[in-house]
């Protein structure tokens, strides 16, 4: 069912691949371009931060200005002058977090064209029936069927608005922009910020920690499982700026939330730096699920524009018997550098990482994961899908690896590649590392294009080319699409046909 | 040349030493020493921060001076002898070519008597050399980037230089002898060059006494014709306190065979390199290895697959069984070029840790850059499944038996890859004496 | 005096809470077989794997006495040579051992811990060779490895090859019916027909009362729950046959 509608979904996709691309015209305050202590004093100053923060801050762009850009990466692109760009960027009618009735129309519009739903109501259980098609289904980004979701608008460098945080305090959830936790719950940010992603891990996440501008904040209290989807959507929209997200979610003993990220940016020739950090805490017995599709414009066929997404995500399995969950679906950016990763720290602790990463045009991802065992039956698994297309390069990057103490640490990893044309590149570069007798590693990977047999069959039963190509691809991708929330998936499905849009033929 | 500050006492041995060396080695106007040593002089020895060595850090694992080995030592006749007669080939019909302490040595040797096979010593016929030595000693290695190549050009002694023009009958073995004595090292050079269509095996011995504290630098070039057939099984059993470093570059003509095995037992570190770039369509390679190592041995088997033309076929397969706190490391990087369509590329390392420190590291690596392409790679590590023992156990096999089973069987997979039975029995022979010996830890 | 006597047997998974066999009383005297049947998650395979001596079990009371020694204090491979077989549910393969050489190391393992000749190579091919033309089974398959890539019903042939090769006086048989057509079933049960003997005593555990057509029980015991809720002869498996196990899962309750 669900891939004859990637098949419909396809059939209607006209040539203007990038359905995101349209610029919101509204007025933003910018920081003056350029990067100094001054202008991380002038954010800091922006989001009326304690003086703790602005320290934390300078400490690490002093320590940023000592370290190298890292060029392990398979990926190529002109230096990035960090002096061009904008470190901040807000519209002029945010300040400070509002309710949604506060929020700028024009805003709510962008978000609503981008089918992101602000509005609470909209998302209330039975207003619509699951299979009936939501006015926003049209977007390719999440439509909740049933159930709610609790979102975290992000537009360039500020939180927008936050919903249905009164209903999560209920349940003793923090739902609110990092700019707002450090305000509102210094001790839990204090506590727990860079504890996973120190300061110094390396260059992009030195940086992010020295200019962050916003991103969410979730803490889920002891033994709650949190009642709704949270899910943030963050834009770029101003141009030359850079994004600069920071998230951080904490799990305490028992608990459970399932998060999910989406991002999408304008079309513009001129390529935008987006360098986040996420760091996910849980601890005794906690559970993570935190899901991403990541669609920022990813440039046009000639590798003009796009962004370039340097990423850093780890999640620490602190306590016993605690689990993480990654998933991600990578369909956008001109450069992805990008490394979900486990530390399995707490005795039994599992790691997942679950990927879908495509490649077209002049698309570069090099992205990956690591699982660090530290404790004793702590269990991994990896599961990557890439698909590289037109003249696109894609490299899968993970580390295993089991220390001494680990006892028992179990990993199984699968990455399949496929290939499709002849002008593109798939690689694969895993590490593994087996520092204890008792552990069992499997790793297998495959490289593979789409078989002429399955074509001709699938042709042979009416498909087109492409048709035949999007319904194999989703086969493909399966085992990774399962991951995804229940809802998430047929959007998905349909995100994948576009973006592998005239790779055949 | 500039002194670096940083430099080890090896690397500093090696660039200071080389002026005094150079004129006790064989020379010729063709070979460049000078360039060499200048390249190494460049890239010092090979460490962590170095991707390919990330496992296998040089500047820390050769840890002291060990000066180039340039004059001929002299030689216990009888130590040799028994030293070769070590040779798990012992019991084959074959010819051998006997280098000691670098130097190759004609009366210890029983070069072949086919007229398909010439065997030359490298030393002796540098300076007059026939053109097919000339022109393809150095072809296949690049130096620039690879200072363990570079340093073998520099200094190398001697070694074998072996041109194959037809269908040999015997096998030929190469047995490379290190005596005991001072830390010194050795850098030995192997051509082989078999025409279209011709056919060899060789084998390769390296073996010594316990004690010899020496680097064994060895470069091997193969340069097979369109539809040659090589097979190649070689044996490392170096000392204990030895440092073995292996490179072999391998170019294969069109719907040629190449078929290389490897079985490591010895030496305290040892890195082999295989390289393998494909100069022709619809040709095979094959290579395998076996790695048994326990105490603190470092055992390192790095592979680079270039699939340059189409329709070609690629074949790995390692076990290592590991004890003691040994540390195995396999990299093996598959790559295919654009247009080298229908290349189809398999490999796969396994580790069975027998002792709790015993260490694994991986990193199989495909780089693939044409689509219509079947490759695959797979890595395992873990201890002995406790269910085949149980199995075994319920059959009524003591314990210790039954792993010493599930252990020669895991081996004997790899050892399935060697074409000639009787070296497959003589290696499986090996592995299970080597099982017996290294009953320690967990096997007892 | 019996081959197996097993008494008040007390068993549960190591580390966890729950018994999986309760109690169970069960003496075997040579030449018998006994058919132990149950539904699924009665403990039949428990009890096959605690005679055979598995790790993972821990016996909390009760004991077993094979041949008037104590078999919970022997090892697994003391077991199997003091004539102790476990025929398994499903095979382990073993990659790269020629199922060959695996039946002569066996064979010979559990001679030299009786105290006898090891078999040389020749009588040993004998020996193999009649017993797997018995089986059907071809020569080809016995240098492949262990069970690799050997179907269902050859996984089950192999095992009862094993079996007529190292002649056991106990044969614990587990759920070897499973995964067989009719015509492997016939083959296996005449197999094991032919290894019936005054001195041999086997216990036949089946879901199924099926292959008790083909291997005739002397008694049949119905296994429930971690209890022998009802003993009986042959007629006890054909009234299982009709009423099912319902009212014997009440009984154990």
């Amino acid at each position: 069912m669900a891939d004859l509608e990637t098949v419909e979904r396809v059939k209607e996709i006209d040539v203007d691949k990038y359905k995101y691309g349209f610029k919101t015209e509204i007025e933003s305050e910018l920081a003056p371009k350029g990067l100094s202590e001054d202008i991380v004093r002038y954010i800091s100053a922006k989001k009326d931060e304690p003086e703790w923060m602005l320290e934390w801050r300078l400490a690490a762009y002093r320590r940023w200005l000592t370290m190298e850009e890292p060029d392990w990466a398979r990926v190529d692109y002109p230096k990035i002058d960090f002096q061009d760009l904008h470190f901040y960027a807000a519209p002029k009618t945010t300040e400070g977090p509002k309710s949604l009735d506060e929020v700028d129309p024009v805003l709510l519009e962008t978000y609503a064209k981008l089918g992101i739903p602000l509005k609470e109501q909209e998302l209330l259980a039975g207003v619509r029936k699951h299979d009936e098609p939501s006015q926003l289904d049209d977007a390719g980004v999440p439509s909740y069927g049933s159930g709610k979701v609790a979102i975290d608008a992000v537009f360039d460098s500020v939180s927008v608005v936050t919903t249905f945080k009164e209903e999560l305090a209920k349940a003793g959830v923090i739902f609110c922009s990092i700019s707002e936790a450090v305000k509102e719950h210094p001790e839990l940010v204090k506590k727990y910020l860079g504890s996973v992603v120190p300061q110094s891990d390396n260059y992009y996440a030195t940086l992010n920690s020295a200019v962050f501008s916003d991103g969410s904040f979730v803490y889920i209290p002891k033994g709650t499982r949190c009642p709704m989807e949270l899910s943030t959507y963050f834009r770029i929209n101003e141009e030359n700026t850079g994004q600069f997200e920071r998230t951080l979610i904490i799990a305490d003993e028992g608990s459970y939330v399932s998060y999910l990220e989406g991002c999408t940016a304008p079309m513009r020739d001129e390529n935008q730096l987006h360098a986040a950090v996420v760091e996910l805490v849980t601890l005794d017995d906690a559970e993570i699920k935190y899901s991403t599709v990541q669609n920022w414009y990813p440039g046009d066929a000639d590798g003009k524009g796009g962004i370039y997404n340097f990423v850093t995500k780890r999640g620490d399995c602190r306590g016993k018997n605690s689990k993480i969950s990654w998933t991600q679906v990578e369909t956008g950016s001109a450069i992805t550098w990008k490394y979900p990763s486990c530390i399995l720290r707490g005795d039994n602790s599992q790691g997942e990482f679950y990927s879908i990463a495509i490649s077209n045009g002049r698309q570069q991802v090099d992205s990956g994961t690591k699982m660090i065992h530290l404790g004793k039956n702590t269990s991994s698994r990896i599961i990557s899908k890439g698909i590289s297309a037109g003249k696109s390069s894609n490299t899968y990057r993970g580390l295993v690896s089991a220390h001494r103490k680990a006892s028992n640490a179990r990993n199984f990893t699968q990455c399949d590649s496929l290939l499709i044309g002849d002008q593109c590149g798939a690689h694969t570069v895993p590490y593994i590392e087996a520092k204890n007798s008792t552990a069992t590693f499997e790793h297998e990977a495959t490289t593979s294009k789409i078989s002429d047999d399955q074509m001709f069959y699938a042709q042979q039963r009416g498909l087109n080319e492409e048709e035949a190509v999007a319904l194999i691809v989703n086969g493909f991708v399966r085992d990774v699409l399962q991951q995804l929330p229940m809802e998430f998936m047929a959007e998905t499905q349909k995100l994948i046909g576009i973006s592998l849009e005239g790779s055949v033929g | 040349m500039t002194a670096s500050p940083n430099r080890t006492p090896a690397e500093e041995a090696f660039v200071s030493g080389f002026a005094a060396a150079e004129a006790a080695l064989p020379s010729a106007e063709w070979l460049k020493r000078k360039q060499a040593l200048a390249a190494f002089n460049e890239l010092g020895l090979p460490h962590r921060r170095i991707e390919a060595w990330k496992y296998t850090d040089l500047r820390n694992l050769v840890d002291g001076a060990y000066p180039a080995q340039t004059d001929a030592t002299l030689v216990d006749v009888e130590q040799v002898q028994e030293l070769a007669a070590r040779s798990i080939f012992a019991g084959i019909d074959r010819a051998t070519a006997v280098f000691v302490d670098g130097r190759f040595r004609s009366e210890l040797s029983a070069l072949p008597e086919e007229s398909a096979i010439e065997v030359l010593s490298l030393s002796d016929n540098l300076a007059d050399a026939p053109k097919w030595l000339s022109e393809n000693l150095g072809s296949v290695v690049p130096q620039a980037d690879d200072a363990v190549a570079a340093l073998n050009l520099a200094y190398m002694s001697d070694g074998a230089a072996i041109y194959v023009s037809g269908k040999c009958e015997q096998p030929l073995e190469l047995v490379f002898v290190h005596s005991s004595g001072e830390p010194r090292t050795v850098s030995q050079r192997v051509l082989i060059v078999v025409d279209d269509e011709a056919s060899c095996e060789i084998y390769e011995t390296h073996v010594s006494p316990a004690n010899g504290r020496y680097v064994s630098n060895v470069v091997t070039e193969v340069v097979l014709g369109d539809k040659a057939t090589f097979d190649h099984v070689k044996t490392q059993n170096d000392g204990s306190e030895a440092v073995h470093l292996a490179n072999l570059h391998a170019k294969l003509g069109a719907e040629a065979k190449f078929n290389s095995f490897s079985a490591t037992s010895g030496a305290r570190v040892s890195r082999q390199q295989a390289f393998v770039e494909y100069a022709g369509e619809h040709t095979d390679a094959n290579i395998s290895g076996v790695y048994l190592l326990a105490d603190k041995q470092h055992g390192d088997s790095t592979l680079v697959i270039d699939h340059a033309v189409p329709n070609c076929t690629s074949r790995e397969m390692f076990k290592l069984v590991l004890n003691d706190h040994a540390r195995g490391v396999f990299q093996g990087k598959v790559t295919v070029r654009p247009h080298a369509q229908k290349t189809d590329g398999k490999q796969m390392a396994q580790a069975l840790l027998l002792a709790p420190d015993a260490e694994f590291d991986s990193k199989p690596e495909l780089e693939i850059f044409a689509d219509d392409v079947v490759c695959g790679h797979g890595a395992t590590a873990g201890e002995l499944d406790e269910d085949l023992l149980f199995y075994l156990r319920a059959r009524g096999i003591p314990k210790d038996q039954a792993m010493a089973l599930l252990i020669a069987a895991f081996v004997g997979e790899a050892v399935e890859e060697v074409s000639s039975e009787a070296v497959r029995d003589a290696l499986n022979e090996m592995a299970t004496s080597w099982l017996t010996t290294h009953k320690t830890g967990a096997l007892c | 005096m019996s081959i197996l006597e097993i008494k008040n047997l007390h068993v549960k998974i190591e580390g966890e809470d729950t018994e999986i066999l309760r109690g169970i009383d069960l003496t075997v005297n040579p030449g018998e077989v006994h058919a132990i049947m149950g539904p699924n998650g009665s403990g039949k395979s428990t009890l096959s794997y605690v005679l055979s001596g598995k790790d993972d079990y821990e016996i909390t009371e009760g004991s077993v006495t094979y041949k008037g020694d104590d078999l919970l204090e022997m090892e697994v491979d003391e077991r199997a040579s003091a004539g102790v077989f476990l025929a398994f549910q499903y095979p382990i393969e073993i990659p790269g051992v020629p199922t060959m050489t695996f039946l002569r190391t066996a064979l010979n393992a559990q001679r030299k811990a009786r105290g006898e000749e090891e078999l040389t190579t020749p009588a040993f091919m004998k020996v193999v060779r009649e017993k797997s033309q018995m089986l059907k089974i071809r020569q080809e398959m016995l240098k492949r490895p262990v069970n690799v890539g050997f179907s269902g019903g050859e996984k089950k042939r192999a095992e009862i090859l094993q079996m007529a090769v190292l002649e056991p006086s106990l044969c614990v048989l587990d759920e070897t019916d499973s995964g067989l057509d009719i015509d492997a079933l016939k083959i296996v049960a005449e197999g094991v027909n032919a290894l019936r003997s005054p001195e041999r005593a086997m216990v036949v555990i089946t879901h199924y009362q099926r292959l008790l057509n083909y291997i005739v029980p002397d008694h049949v015991h119905v296994l429930s729950q971690g209890r022998i809720v009802k003993s009986g002869g042959k007629e006890l498996a054909l009234e299982l046959e009709e009423s099912g196990y319902e009212n014997f899962t009440e009984q154990a309750a």
